[in-house]
């Protein structure tokens, strides 16, 4: 990569050329590898001995462990997550972990007042992130005898007081006053697997499986089953459930079984378990497709990125030359990330605390919702999210045809990442456990709790210059007052998702430049950390049936494959992450209306 | 984009006319031309297209790919699961009369049942089943049929010199008119040959009746008008039909199906007899002193049965055919493809699949008897589905019986013919090039 100098000091974004900012960007991600990934020691068990078994080889396992031969343990489900600061950065300050008031915070600063459409992305962009999440980190549930109590006030409606939020149990050592956290495991595999979908272990795999035909459980109407938690359907993630992930688990194992089928015609020698893990490769790397290529540009509609997020996948050269031609030599520049070889960088692969907190994006959930008839586009109901989430989901979404919902979450626009915009039903969760739950007050109790600096330390760690004054965090006058009024005017305390939901994304962004670093490095890291996205995508792995389905499919495709009937609202649309049109609204033949307001639309602006 | 089907090159679909595409048109449609088969068989056109469509299959399979015929992309279907979705949604929305099907047929039977559509074919599918007996297990009239089947069985082996294909032609001719049409018409070759001549001129695909038409028409309308209690004339009043069903332009299509296309495939399982001593030997026991008088020994004769059917399996005189899509259709993934797309389904490539089929080339009765062949959406010689064959049970029992009483008589021999590998047989066996004496 050759080093364009940058004596003004510009962020990549304010470079005056599309050229020059790809270039500035890609030298960020070069020293983003370099200087920002770390692990502590006992992040994963010792690795097994001996030479790997075949069927480690051909496919991912249940627990994502031999996802890299050499280091078996890597990323598999358990291991400790890393971090994208020095360890030293990560002092826990025991005495400060309430200081601010975090309630305080949740209702001063990220309360939603009225809601904030984000515009760019639709509802449905939303739950696909939340999706995502949930293929790729939790942190467990913790247990009921070790709580962080936060005092709630006389004057605040809070339903418990005080509020408890259960701590993050360590998966060794202790939390010391004072000292670096220690590290926390993640309960799902770190590797972009689809675990969402046919879940982490075996174990949970053995409850979706049918065991015939690589098949996973759907019932005969194409629905999820029930599982042994009311309200919430049998799939590989069943946390924070809601009518959302619930209609993308039931698409995806729905999927899942499409592809085994396609692989069963093409391939009848094939058992049980090869169609399965045939089914889990082309399925996850579709997901991963459909994150990098569709989801993400649609959420940072930057020029630079649109070009960017594609090489990052096809190569600079484009999907067509790729498919005509293959990889172009060693280089992932011209032809992706995407079938190029392994490569960790400079620490094993694993997802990241920071990774976990920048992803904290609750503003993208609206409380209201509308539901029309995909049939004749009339307005059937309205709904409080509390109660289409949780317990309450199966009851709900039996209640409407998957069509209505699908059209009416891609209808609905995503809120706003930024203060003020955070869901008030998020805000007074009861949880299916029982737990009534302030998420905001959570969110920054968690990064305070797991050692995740707080904003101006953040930025430090990334290169990223300090903010001297609270002022200068954000344009927005009000909210600068009010956050120096909850931080005593001390920009060091100012906490990392404060200052995240206050800056001003660059121009077509749907979050912060600071979430955004952390995004670049390990958007690219979980695909090139990957043996199964780098050295073995190949026919000779998935074979060609699936490597073509990977290669040849959209999320449109998908959403199309499974409900036909939303032709009529999507089948003109490339972007099915922006908000789709209404029913009618295009004329055949026509370019539908959506695809020119997508470009033009101004996304929420508070600035 | 993703949710089609992948398409071969041009180049591809160049080679597919040439080989699969033309050699279909050039042997004729609807009567084979002796000359032009036999020059085609020497090349081994049908050898070529095998292998032309295995290669197609390898790449663009198992779903449906479209490739060029002409100047049109057609929808070729290899695997049973597509098959399935087609010839089980036939005639709608998968209608059975693409435009040259329609056009060549128009010459000699336009009303017939096969290229017709909607409520027609209901009404004239109702009057067909009812006629022939479809689905079942025997036909009312089986005693008379079998024991017209075994007097041309006598007449041949009473021949004193080898049999040729137009020897068998004739008596199955003379054979049909008596099971259609009744005893007053056993010696009505003038019918029969005026049914030659329009079937020729379907040829040229002139999409009208073809001059001679009405007097055919005619010819046939009289035999129904007296009918013969023993022949399918015989049912004809008390089967269901309406003003639009045409009769006598039904009884064309059973005419040269029992006729024409039935001996072609009792010549090649005949060859099959004469060059296989086992199978020869196993037919024989199964028949062994029965005369094939009797419906139930004919109806026993399964492994008879069998050979017929793995005959056709080898050798389909229905090499390709196609239905065309009344309206935009939703495939199983996803895909959809448009109104008018013509679908294609090659039976000698799909019946010899050397990667799904393990007997491929091989002579294997038993498949059909205690195998699974049967049940496989693979093999359409007689079509499958709400539009397959309503004649195939009488056709097999036709069979039985002429094929019963020819093995019983004695050793069969071929005099002339090609030298086949049973473990590897031919694409192609041209019927006209083969003398057997019985
Ligand atoms: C836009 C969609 C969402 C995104 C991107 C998102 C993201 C996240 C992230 C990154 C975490 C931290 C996870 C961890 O510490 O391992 C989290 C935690 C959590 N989320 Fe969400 N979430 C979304 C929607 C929701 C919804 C709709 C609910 C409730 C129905 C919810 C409930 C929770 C809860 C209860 C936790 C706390 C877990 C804990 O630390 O105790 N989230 N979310
Ligand atoms: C999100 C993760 C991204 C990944 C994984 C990624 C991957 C890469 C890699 C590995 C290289 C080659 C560097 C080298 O070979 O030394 C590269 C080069 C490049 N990247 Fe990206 N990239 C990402 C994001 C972006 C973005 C966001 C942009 C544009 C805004 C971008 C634009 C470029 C450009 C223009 C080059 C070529 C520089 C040259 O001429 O060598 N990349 N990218
Ligand atoms: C061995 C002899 C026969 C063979 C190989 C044969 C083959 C076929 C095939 C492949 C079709 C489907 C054509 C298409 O859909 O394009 C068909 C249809 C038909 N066959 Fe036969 N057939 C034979 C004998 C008979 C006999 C003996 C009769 C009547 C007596 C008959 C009457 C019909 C009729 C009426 C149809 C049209 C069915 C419809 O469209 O609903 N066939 N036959």
């Amino acid at each position: 990569m050759v080093s364009i100098p940058n004596p003004l000091n510009l962020e990549w974004y304010q470079h005056p050329s599309l050229i020059l900012q790809l270039a500035a960007l890609s030298k960020e991600r070069d020293d983003l590898r370099a200087e920002n990934l770390y692990e502590q020691d006992g992040m994963r068990p010792d690795d097994p001995a001996g030479d790997p078994p075949p069927e480690v080889v051909r496919a991912r396992t249940a627990d994502g462990t031999y996802n890299d031969l050499g280091c078996p343990m890597m990323g598999s489900k358990d291991s400790g997550f890393g971090r994208n600061v020095p360890i030293a950065d990560t002092v826990i300050d025991r005495k400060r972990l309430l200081t601010p008031d975090p309630r305080e915070i949740s209702r001063r600063l990220m309360a939603r007042d009225t809601f904030k459409p984000a515009g760019i992305l639709n509802a449905l962009g939303a739950a696909w992130l939340q999706f995502e999440n949930h293929n790729w980190f939790f942190h467990g549930d913790g247990r009921a005898d070790r709580v962080i109590e936060v005092p709630i006030g006389a004057d605040d409606d809070f339903p418990e007081k005080p509020m408890r939020i259960r701590e993050t149990i360590p998966m060794r050592g202790e939390v010391v006053d004072g000292q670096p956290a220690p590290v926390f495991g993640n309960a799902e595999t770190h590797w972009w697997d689809g675990s969402q979908v046919c879940g982490s272990g075996a174990a949970k795999q053995g409850q979706i499986r049918t065991f015939v035909d690589g098949k996973i459980k759907v019932d005969d109407n194409g629905r999820l089953p029930e599982s042994d938690i009311p309200g919430i359907d049998l799939t590989g993630m069943q946390e924070n459930y809601w009518f959302g992930p619930g209609l993308l688990h039931t698409v995806f194992a729905r999927e899942h079984n499409a592809v085994c089928d396609a692989l069963k015609k093409a391939h009848p020698e094939l058992d049980d378990q090869r169609l399965f893990e045939l089914g889990v490769l082309v399925v996850s790397a579709l997901i991963a497709k459909i994150h990098t290529v569709e989801w993400t540009p649609c959420v940072l509609r930057h020029p630079a990125l649109q070009i960017g997020m594609s090489a990052n996948w096809y190569g600079a050269l484009g999907e067509t030359f790729r498919d005509k031609i293959g990889r172009v030599g060693d280089s992932e520049a011209l032809s992706g990330i995407i079938g190029s070889a392994t490569d960790h960088h400079a620490a094993p692969f694993s997802l990241t605390e920071e990774f976990v907190s920048v992803y904290r994006m609750h503003p993208l959930i609206p409380d209201d919702w509308s539901f029309y008839s995909l049939a004749s586009g009339e307005h059937l109901r309205d709904a409080y999210f509390t109660d289409i989430q949780g317990s309450a989901t199966r009851d709900f979404m039996h209640s409407l045809e998957m069509g209505d919902m699908w059209y009416s979450i891609g209808k609905a626009s995503a809120g706003a990442v930024c203060l003020h915009n955070y869901p008030n039903a998020l805000r007074n969760l009861t949880r299916v456990d029982g737990q009534v739950t302030d998420l905001a007050t959570l969110d920054i109790v968690r990064d305070r709790e797991r050692g995740v600096p707080r904003y101006n330390d953040f930025r430090e760690a990334l290169r990223m210059p300090r903010r001297k004054r609270i002022e200068d965090i954000t344009p927005n006058k009000q909210w600068a007052k009010e956050i120096n009024e909850i931080y005593g005017g001390d920009v060091d305390l100012v906490d990392l998702q404060i200052g995240m939901q206050a800056e001003q994304p660059p121009k077509g962004f749907g979050f912060s430049d600071t979430a955004f670093r952390i995004f670049i490095l390990m958007a690219s890291r979980r695909l090139k950390s990957d043996r199964f996205f780098t050295s073995d995508f190949r026919p000779e792995v998935y074979t060609k049936t699936g490597y073509d389905w990977v290669n040849e499919n959209s999320m449109k495709d998908v959403l199309l494959r499974h409900y036909p009937e939303l032709e009529p609202v999507i089948g003109d649309v490339e972007r099915v992450f922006a908000p789709w049109h209404e029913l009618g609204a295009t004329e055949p033949g026509k370019k539908p209306v959506i695809l020119r307001a997508a470009d033009t639309v101004k996304s929420y602006l508070p600035f | 984009m993703a949710l089609d089907f992948k398409h071969a090159s041009v180049l591809e679909g160049v080679r597919f006319t040439a080989q699969v595409g033309v050699p279909n048109v050039v042997q004729g449609l609807f009567r084979k031309r002796e000359a032009v088969v036999s020059a085609v068989g020497k090349l081994p056109a049908d050898h070529l297209a095998y292998r032309l469509v295995e290669g197609l299959e390898r790449k663009y399979g198992p779903d449906p790919f479209w490739v060029r015929v002409g100047a049109e992309e057609a929808l070729l279907l290899t695997h049973p699961e597509d098959i399935e979705v087609v010839l089980g949604g036939s005639p709608s929305p998968f209608a059975s009369d693409p435009d040259a099907k329609r056009k060549g047929m128009a010459a000699f039977q336009p009303t017939a049942l096969t290229i017709s559509r909607g409520n027609l074919w209901a009404d004239r599918r109702a009057f067909a089943e009812s006629v022939l007996g479809t689905g079942q297990p025997v036909h009312q009239l089986a005693a008379e049929f079998a024991a017209a089947a075994v007097a041309e069985a006598d007449a041949l082996l009473g021949l004193d010199r080898p049999m040729t294909f137009d020897d068998l032609n004739a008596c199955f001719q003379r054979l049909t008119r008596v099971v259609v049409l009744g005893t007053a018409a056993e010696d009505d070759t003038e019918l029969t040959d005026l049914l030659g001549q329009l079937m020729a001129a379907g040829n040229k695909m002139p999409g009208e009746p073809a001059k001679g038409y009405d007097e055919l028409h005619a010819r046939i309308e009289q035999y129904v008008a007296a009918p013969d209690p023993t022949a399918l004339t015989g049912l004809i009043t008390s089967a269901p039909q309406s003003a639009a069903t045409d009769v006598p332009g039904q009884l064309i299509h059973w005419l040269f199906a029992m006729g024409d296309t039935l001996p072609a495939n009792l010549m090649r399982t005949l060859m099959v007899l004469a060059t296989h001593s086992k199978v020869a030997g196993v037919a024989r026991s199964e028949v062994a002193g029965k005369d094939m008088a009797d419906v139930e020994d004919v109806v026993g004769a399964t492994y008879l049965a069998g050979c017929i059917l793995e005959a056709m399996r080898l050798w389909p005189t229905t090499a390709l055919f196609g239905r065309v899509l009344e309206e935009d259709f939703r495939w199983k993934n996803g895909q959809k493809t448009p109104a008018g797309t013509q679908v294609l389904i090659h039976n000698l490539f799909n019946h010899r699949n050397r990667a799904r089929v393990p007997y491929a080339d091989r002579f294997s009765p038993e498949e059909w008897t205690s195998g699974t062949a049967a049940d496989d959406w693979r093999f359409n010689f007689f079509s499958h589905g709400p539009q397959g064959c309503p004649g195939a049970g009488m056709a097999i029992f036709l069979g039985q019986a002429f094929l019963g009483r020819v093995v019983n008589a004695g050793e069969l021999k071929v005099r002339k013919g090609p030298r086949i590998d049973p473990g590897r047989l031919p694409y192609a066996l041209d019927i006209y090039a083969l003398e057997i004496s019985l």
